[in-house]
């Protein structure tokens, strides 16, 4: 449904005045939607073209539940296109639409100006609904159960692409022999070279270290892939016997992932600019008396606190007004390191009114890592009483167990290192020389085992080959190897 | 630029939640054994839906164990201090990105109990029961409405019809014109008349009747008890939707037995010895009194841990089946639960004492634990008698 009369006035109003502080975002539409449609939407990444999977029925299940047991709401959702779609939720009343808008048009510049979203395609709707009516074609010709198979084992493992989307095709290197190589690598004077220097310029060991080169090259050479693949989608979609229609799954499924990496990747500065951007407008420009206390209750309910968890809306927005609050006042630099006195700390003004300039550097530059990396500060940790936790398997309950600066802020960088999942890399797609595959994972936390055996199974779906996982379990290297279905080990290394 | 289709959303949606429910019930079936012994059942006779928890919906994945991980959280507390609230476990989400809690590795969805009995039968080939046609008896008879007369009693006239009528041939004739008379006028004639008429049903319905009967005695523990409830509510369930109008009778016994109602026998605990015989002897006055083999289908169910106190007891059980009991019922079913206390001897006096023309229709059948119970079922239910 389009927007009333009146939610259109105050959408012209909110939209001048982002503006007028320098916001520059794609073209918005609203719509306004029953919490029904709002939820159906969401379940599908924001998404009506989706293709056709159960999965998003599950989750959509989910959202509806946790929305009629009270556990949570969804307030507004933003589709990164051009123009951008947001959706406005029917029974909110004046003031919440007049908030969500405001907040819509944060998300809308920041979608537009941040580095990580420069390779977005902001045709998505269009492509999404492409891969749709792909899919579709595809149920029709090899039937839904076939298909359907296929999606879940791509689905099992569809967050493991490179975070960057750089992954080269995998050329075997050619090799010239040995003989060649070491010709190769002489060293020579000129022209007139004379005998005895031989000896000086090509010494022996200088000749061994030669050969060792020719050896390691040799050995990577004779490896596949030469050097290990984060990608495993990529390399899959290279290498595994995949029938056509199958590739093409495949590569729709990795092509939608990489459309929500960058969401992923600035969940906390995203949220935090626009939630900046809400209170701004809002609290300057267009909250009517009667309005405050339902905003203030509002606002603060985004912001939630919790032992278990730092709300991403929380963090992003008090650590941009910590920044912008800093550079205002000159507390950055060379100097201000140095002083160590905390009442002069506490006094420290430079009138240098860098503040906004800076935030809006950090909305065109920065995703979750590299904020919390620049900008988290020892007295932000203590003003906000940011803990790391952890589980105390004796006890069986989660406890307090450090507050110190460097720890906290080393937890939250490494939960944020490859979006909270495990990195796991293909190490040889040809083990034992039988076309097995071995991947391995570079331990950042034991894994779920519960989950490791089906996981390889849909990855042994697509390869159609065993497939072997190497991980650490309490300190001990360990191998998952499914060889098939009825063939699943777990063995000590 | 791109156009939002939202019916594109609902079609998708309704298929998908389609699809979503046949998983539901494929994984049902896979783990049948776990959800028939599941206690969210138990004690929910009457009721078409049932919310129980399904593993293994949710897709896999590579996950980092949240307990190995730990992370990072606001508030007070000193370090060495137990986070609050952690009545229920909430294994730690990273930083609302990467948390997926127990919560998510299983899914609680409602399930209907007729689709499980469905199931159930599937999978265990349940025959149905034969047809005992000389037991059938008229039940009710019943009197419904169902078509229309010009003529008939006053008391039989269909008012609505009728002013309907008289409105339309009015405003036919030109007699009254609804968009300039304020208030209709008409005459009601004899043709406007309608008169409902009624017709008398009959509805044959099989008479069934269950006699449940349960040890209650003090070897028998929670958990046999638990098993005996779960066993029978799916017993129950089943033979409910053979038999139209299907009356259960339940009975509890240790030393003396009593006929109680379906809350108390779900829900009791007591202690003390065992005599088998007057359970029995109740379930021969009831088929004496209430219900007549002649006119009745009875199922008797004993279940025990068969720790009988006396052999003069096991003598006159058996004298209680041969003479009376067998003779008479459809099928008695002695399902002997295995108890750490329990001797477990009355199995064996039921196989030894009665010659095969008595055990014709005693079915015996023994359960070892909660996993045993399907395989139970299967054998009181297989002989479709």
């Amino acid at each position: 449904m389009d927007l009333t009369p009146e939610l259109h006035g105050w959408n012209e109003k909110i939209m001048d005045v982002a503006t007028s502080y320098g916001l520059d975002y794609f073209p918005t539409v609203f719509y306004m939607l029953p919490y029904s449609y709002l939820t159906e939407i969401a379940s599908h990444g924001g998404f009506p073209s989706r293709y056709y999977h159960w999965n998003f029925g599950l989750e959509h299940e989910k959202l509806k539940r946790s929305y009629e047991w009270g556990m949570g709401k969804i307030y507004e959702l933003v589709i990164n296109t051009n123009p951008c779609y947001a959706y406005l939720l029917e029974n909110n009343d004046m003031m919440q639409q007049k908030l969500v808008m405001a907040h819509v048009y944060g998300h809308c510049d920041f979608f537009k100006n941040n580095i990580y979203f420069a390779n977005t395609n902001r045709n998505m709707l269009d492509e999404m609904a492409n891969h749709s009516s792909r899919v579709e074609k595809y149920i029709q010709n090899y039937g839904a159960s076939e298909v359907e198979s296929f999606i879940d084992a791509c689905m099992c493992i569809q967050e493991h692409i490179h975070p960057f989307g750089i992954t080269k095709v995998d050329y075997q290197e050619e090799l010239s022999s040995e003989e060649e190589f070491l010709a190769y690598g002489k060293k020579k004077m000129l022209e007139k070279n004379p005998k005895y220097m031989e000896t000086f310029l090509n010494s022996k060991e200088y000749i061994e270290l030669r050969k060792k080169q020719y050896q390691s090259r040799l050995e990577k050479a004779q490896k596949f892939p030469s050097s290990p693949v984060k990608d495993l989608l990529f390399f899959l979609l290279m290498h595994a016997p995949l029938k056509k229609w199958q590739e093409d799954i495949l590569y729709i499924i990795r092509k939608e992932r990489y459309y929500f990496v960058p969401q992923g990747q600035t969940k906390i500065v995203n949220e935090g600019w626009a939630s900046y951007w809400h209170f701004k407008i809002m609290t300057e420009h267009f909250l009517d008396g009667d309005e405050v206390i339902q905003f203030a209750m509002d606002h603060s309910g985004t912001l939630a606190k919790s032992p278990y968890q730092i709300n991403p809306y929380y963090l992003g927005f008090t650590l941009l007004n910590d920044v912008e609050k800093r550079y205002n006042r000159g507390q950055f630099g060379e100097k201000w390191e140095d002083c160590k006195n905390p009442r002069e700390r506490e006094r420290w003004d430079l009138k240098t009114n860098r503040g906004r300039e800076k935030i809006f550097e950090i909305r065109a530059i920065d995703n979750d890592y590299s904020f919390i990396d620049k900008y988290l500060t020892e007295e932000f940790c203590d003003e906000h009483k940011l803990f790391k936790y952890n589980y105390n398997q004796q006890t069986g309950q989660w406890v307090v167990s450090d507050r110190s600066f460097e720890s906290v802020k080393e937890q939250l960088l490494t939960n944020l290192a490859n979006f909270g999942i495990p990195y796991i890399v293909v190490e040889d797609g040809n083990y034992k020389n039988r076309g097995e595959l071995y991947l391995k994972h570079h331990h950042e936390g034991d894994l779920r085992t519960d989950y490791c055996f089906d996981t390889l199974g849909a990855i042994y779906y697509i390869w159609k080959r065993p497939v072997h996982l190497e991980t650490m379990i309490d300190g001990r290297k360990k191998l998952y190897s499914y060889t098939s279905p009825d063939d699943k080990k777990l063995v000590d290394m | 630029m791109s156009s939002i289709h939202l019916t594109d959303i609902v079609r998708h949606g309704e298929r998908e939640k389609k699809r979503l429910q046949e998983k539901i019930k494929e994984k049902v079936k896979q783990g049948l054994k776990q959800y028939v012994t599941d206690e969210s059942f138990v004690g929910q006779q009457g009721k078409k839906y049932v919310r129980v928890p399904i593993y293994g919906l949710r897709l896999p994945r590579f996950e980092v164990d949240p307990s190995k991980r730990g992370g990072v959280g606001q508030g007070d507390g000193k370090p060495g201090q137990p986070l609050p609230g952690q009545g229920q476990p909430q294994p730690g989400q990273g930083q609302g990105q990467a948390g997926n809690d127990e919560g998510e590795h299983q899914i609680e969805v409602d399930v209907n109990i007729d689709e499980m009995l469905d199931i159930i039968g599937e999978t265990l080939e349940l025959p149905n029961i034969q047809d005992k046609g000389k037991k059938k008896k008229i039940i009710s008879e019943r009197i419904r409405y169902d078509n229309l007369r010009k003529v008939g009693p006053e008391a039989t006239l269909d008012i609505r019809r009728t002013i309907k009528n008289a409105i339309v041939r009015s405003i036919a004739c030109g007699l009254y014109d609804p968009l300039t008379d304020p208030e209709p006028v008409f005459e009601i004639t004899k043709d406007d008349k309608r008169h409902k008429v009624w017709e008398v049903v009959t509805q044959r319905t099989t008479n069934a009747v269950i006699i449940a009967m349960m040890d209650i005695s003090g070897s028998m523990g929670e958990e046999q008890k638990e098993i005996v409830r779960t066993e029978m509510f799916w017993l129950e369930s089943w033979l409910k939707r053979q038999y139209n109008g299907l009356e259960i009778v339940y009975i509890v016994h240790d030393t003396k037995a009593q006929i109680v109602d379906q809350e108390v026998f779900y829900s009791i605990s007591e202690g003390g010895g065992t005599n088998i015989s007057s359970a029995y002897q109740l379930c021969k006055r009831l088929m004496e009194t209430a219900y007549d083999p002649k006119d009745w289908n009875i199922y008797p169910f004993h279940f025990s841990d068969g720790d009988n106190w006396s052999g003069e007891d096991d003598t006159l059980c058996i004298d209680l089946l041969k003479n009376y009991i067998l003779p008479n019922c459809n099928q008695f079913s002695y399902a002997q639960v295995v108890s750490k206390w329990g001797s477990g001897k009355f199995k064996e006096v039921l196989e030894t004492k009665l010659d095969s023309q008595d055990r014709k229709n005693l079915v015996v059948s023994v359960v070892k634990d909660k996993e045993g119970i399907l395989g139970s079922i299967k054998e009181f239910l297989q002989s479709g008698k």
